[in-house]
């Protein structure tokens, strides 16, 4: 017989330590396995159905409200600075994410102000999905920025900016493979009931209206059935951009983070001036992917290059405020000797 | 140099959880949850073991691997000396604190 959460506890047993899996994934898994068994031995498909799928949500439950308990046992232990500032990181990281929302989705709400289309509350709301993915690592660039701009970052907050870099961009990698094309594709549909039959964009799906998962299928049809290489390069680019901007945030958050931990303190127009300026850079050199690619690079390394650059920056900012930190030899001995 | 002393804290789920292993003896998770009648749910109440093992408020151990194939095995649960000890400590009062308590 099939046992539930096999898989689900190997994946488990890589992500959480040793104690945690026998305390409580362990037990989980082997309740719910029990009343599978229970319930496929009295012959109720249904139960052991239902008992098969809601067994997935316990085990996800359980372990949200374990790493939730964690953060905050983990929380206990900080200083009050500390804790200022990751709640300052979090509250402007937050705020810059709905406002930078909000300005992407402006275009549609000003189209139903100078024209006679219609635009309904829905539509905008089906932007969100991929308003969200485009805010989020710039919410999080400013937050780290600004958070820092008096003192420098602790290593613990350092440690739980980049904790939230991951985070970012794992839900930015869930929404682009899956909500964003879904949405994109409501949104097609809820134009078409709304505008005049001339100005809709055609229902049948494009290239971001596929999930990840079927974009790469395309690429993998489109190769063998023999289509021309260019065709092939600029699926397979959509492809692998569509993956490596799910990961903008690290590269961006890992910047701030370097920037932040300078010794020189800095005004409050530094922050929006590195910001912007390392922002355009990463997106710069995303397009010009594009361009390489047609000149013969190959997409799947071509797509992070801007998150190798910006990396390559963070570093070389990281290693001259080391540098800078560091007293020369002279300095120290002259400190000792308290000449 | 000495820590910080402990402070023995029992939650509304903990008061739960150890009124229905002492009233009960050994228990699965999934008994303790049957038997809370919907005040434990299962996403939290795993958790809250693992944590109540923590504290020392109860002891577990692995039940034989079951006889189906391929099975984890079970974990009961038992409260401790100790788990019996604050429970009394926090459910002692309650009736002059809440007359409801006894009803």
């Amino acid at each position: 017989m099939n046992r539930p959460g096999n898989s689900l506890r190997r994946i488990a047993a890589r992500a959480v330590s040793v104690a945690t899996m026998s305390r409580v994934v362990d037990p989980v898994i082997a309740d719910w396995q029990a009343e599978h068994a229970e319930a496929v031995g009295q012959g109720a498909a249904w139960k052991s159905r239902w008992v098969w799928y809601s067994g997935y949500v316990v085990l996800l439950k359980t372990l949200v409200v374990y790493g939730c308990w964690q953060a905050a046992a983990m929380g206990r232990d900080w200083s009050v600075e500390d804790r200022s500032m990751l709640g300052r990181m979090v509250a402007t990281f937050a705020c810059v994410t709905f406002v930078l929302m909000t300005l992407t989705t402006l275009p549609v709400v000003a189209i139903s102000v100078v024209s006679d289309h219609q635009v309904s509350a829905a539509m905008v709301a089906l932007l969100l999905p991929h308003a969200i993915s485009i805010a989020a690592p710039i919410g999080l660039l400013l937050g780290i920025l600004y958070t820092s701009r008096r003192l420098p970052l602790s290593r613990r907050v350092t440690r739980a900016g980049f904790a939230v870099a991951l985070v970012v961009s794992l839900g930015s990698y869930a929404l682009l493979s899956e909500m964003v094309p879904a949405t994109n594709q409501a949104f097609r549909v809820e134009q078409g009931r709304l505008w005049p039959a001339g100005d809709v964009l055609s229902p049948q799906r494009g290239r971001a209206e596929l999930t990840l998962a079927e974009l790469g299928q395309r690429v993998v049809v489109a190769r063998d059935r023999g289509f021309p290489e260019h065709v092939v390069k600029s699926l397979s680019l959509d492809y692998h951009q569509r993956r490596a901007l799910a990961f903008a945030a690290l590269p961006l958050a890992m910047f701030a983070l370097m920037f932040g931990n300078q010794r020189r303190r800095y005004g409050f127009g530094i922050p929006g001036v590195a910001a912007l300026g390392v922002t355009a850079f990463y997106y710069m050199l995303m397009m010009t992917g594009r361009g390489l690619v047609t000149a013969g690079a190959m997409p799947a390394l071509v797509v992070w290059l801007p998150h190798v650059a910006v990396l390559v920056i963070s570093a070389v900012v990281a290693f001259r405020s080391r540098r800078k930190l560091a007293p020369s030899s002279n300095q120290s001995i002259q400190s000792q000797t308290g000449r | 140099m000495a820590g910080r002393p402990r402070m023995l804290t029992l939650s509304p789920k903990e008061q739960i959880i150890l009124q229905l292993l002492v009233r009960d003896g050994e228990l699965y998770g999934l008994q303790l949850v049957a038997g809370s009648r919907h005040r434990l749910k299962r996403g939290t109440a795993y958790v809250t073991l693992g944590r109540m093992e923590e504290k020392g408020y109860i002891a577990s151990r692995l039940e034989e691997p079951p006889a189906h194939e391929g099975g984890l095995p079970r974990r009961l649960y038992l409260p401790t000396a100790l788990g019996r000890r604050v429970l009394a400590a926090y459910t002692a009062p309650a009736p002059y604190l809440v007359p409801e308590f006894n009803r």
